[in-house]
């Protein structure tokens, strides 16, 4: 039975899936992509702390397998959908929240989400809405225009999900991993190495990576100080980058607090990331506040940013030195 | 030992709490969900939670009845305090800031005041609930899904601190609603 938790700081897709792995598996130790990217599509820069899809994050080390399903016509998908739920599985799937009864963006406004689609009765589909603590049952037709609705969203020329088989064998993290995790990001956010490269399946490519990505943030900021009708769109993107930013900061000091291993910065090291990711959220609420107020929040989030700059300096050197003390 | 309640009117900033015929003007978190008035304690009152009184704030010419963290600096009666005790929630996420004590300017304590965001299902740091409505107060409607909270932190002070300022840290997104020093006469 599905059975619904809180965290802050997962998003509609990790807590998904952390949801539904849960009862099987210690999740703290999936989510360990604590990157810095800036990205750039269409004129507009992105932020990111990974470059990755979660489902290959995930079975990284665990080797938990997640499936990526495409079909081509609605139809197609849906005979897909029936198959994998009538073997037990569940499925992530994106639909669009304009299509959805139970959401208030219902018949406003377009946006993406991600639910999981565990059951199958008859003509009728059981969602389980983890972000939103939500039980739904939606008809085929509800369901097949909201997945289409997803599909236009993501200007995608196939329809897809992640299927998930949540009772498969999993590998806890071990010493190995652990260091290896970190030593991943590490390389990233001082090497150069995805800079010019385009990320898989989209048209995104890869401006600045590590600590430099500070320089374009600043850049970014400096514009809309410049435009201020510019407000709404980029207040926007900082929202969700910031927000991602601080998710993944704070995922990432639960990963190093999951192995039971011990070293003399381990604690000063989860408690940094937390102060990072707190200010990653402070940066997303000014960012949105900056829509009302405009320089004033603009300037304040300049500033958390220049904290956070520093802060991210020291975290590679505590990197480098858990590397040392583990060695 | 006696309870003494900061006055906070003059730093007030902020609305948080409204009447449903005023919901429109409420302005607590981003998403303009507040307190309604009519499931706290009527403004000026004296509220008593766990062995403390406070002073609830009165809403000022502006409508504010609370005030969010902007580096205030707030001059004190100079005493000998033992703790302080801070009644307010933070919007939009679970945030901290340094709070530090003053005497004569030289910083004589710092600590972390922590408040959780005020409609999280449980505290994120673990404060205590002083106070928790049924519903929240958007602008359109109230909302039961939401049980608006205020949170008590109380940090005990070493050994019979003497001050005379507090002053705050920058954080738009945390709030306070009342501030009790208790201290030796």
């Amino acid at each position: 039975m599905i059975q619904f938790f809180s965290h802050p700081f997962q998003d509609c897709i990790t807590i998904s899936v952390s949801g539904v792995l849960r009862p099987y598996v210690q999740t703290e130790q999936l989510w360990y992509q604590n990157k810095l990217f800036a990205v750039k599509a269409n004129d507009e820069i992105r932020f990111a702390a990974s470059i990755e899809s979660f489902h290959t994050e995930i079975s990284r080390y665990s080797k938990i397998e997640v499936d990526h399903v495409k079909a081509n016509t609605i139809d197609e998908f849906i005979d897909c959908v029936d198959l994998h739920l009538g073997m037990g599985k569940y499925l992530l799937v994106s639909i669009d929240n304009y299509y959805s009864p139970y959401s208030q963006d219902y018949r406003t406004m377009h946006g993406l989400h991600w639910v999981i689609l565990w059951k199958k009765e008859g003509r009728t589909y059981s969602i389980a809405d983890y972000f939103y603590h939500h039980h739904i049952d939606f008809d085929v037709e509800t369901l097949k225009e909201s997945m289409e609705g997803a599909r236009n969203l993501n200007q995608a020329d196939y329809i897809g999900c992640f299927v998930m088989n949540q009772k498969s064998e999993w590998n806890p993290i071990n010493l190995c991993n652990y260091k290896d995790a970190i030593e991943d990001n590490l390389t990233y956010m001082i090497g150069k190495s995805e800079v010019g490269s385009t990320i898989p399946d989209t048209n995104l490519v890869v401006i600045e990576q590590g600590l430099d990505v500070f320089r374009v943030m600043y850049q970014k900021i400096a514009s809309i100080e410049d435009d201020l009708s510019s407000y709404d769109e980029n207040s926007g993107s900082f929202k969700l980058d910031f927000e991602r930013l601080s998710n993944h900061r704070y995922l990432f000091s639960e990963f190093l607090g999951s192995l039971d291993v011990s070293y003399p910065s381990k604690h000063e090291t989860i408690e940094l990331l937390t102060d990072i990711s707190h200010d990653y959220r402070v940066c997303r609420n000014l960012a949105i506040k900056s829509a009302f107020d405009g320089s004033k929040s603009i300037k304040k989030m300049a500033d958390r940013l220049e904290k956070i700059e520093r802060n991210e300096q020291t975290l590679l050197k505590q990197y480098e030195n858990i590397l040392r003390e583990l060695s | 030992m006696n309870d003494y309640h900061f006055d906070i009117q003059l730093f007030l900033n902020n609305k948080g709490i409204v009447d449903a015929a005023a919901r429109e003007e409420g302005g607590f978190s981003l998403g303009f969900t507040s307190y309604p008035s009519e499931l706290l304690p009527p403004e000026g009152s004296i509220f008593t939670w766990n062995d403390v009184s406070f002073r609830f704030p009165v809403r000022s010419a502006d409508g504010f009845d609370n005030f969010v963290l902007e580096e205030q600096r707030m001059s004190v009666v100079p005493r000998n305090y033992t703790s302080i005790a801070i009644l307010g929630a933070s919007t939009n996420g679970n945030f901290y800031e340094e709070l530090s004590l003053l005497y004569q300017r030289e910083e004589t304590y710092r600590f972390k005041l922590k408040l959780s965001n005020f409609i999280e299902q449980e505290s994120w740091f673990g404060e205590a609930v002083a106070l928790e409505c049924a519903y929240g107060r958007c602008r359109t409607s109230d909302i039961d899904y939401y049980k608006p909270k205020i949170y008590c932190v109380t940090e005990t002070l070493p050994d019979h601190l003497l001050f005379d300022e507090i002053v705050m840290g920058d954080n738009p997104f945390m709030h306070i609603f009342a501030i009790t020093i208790r201290g030796v006469n």
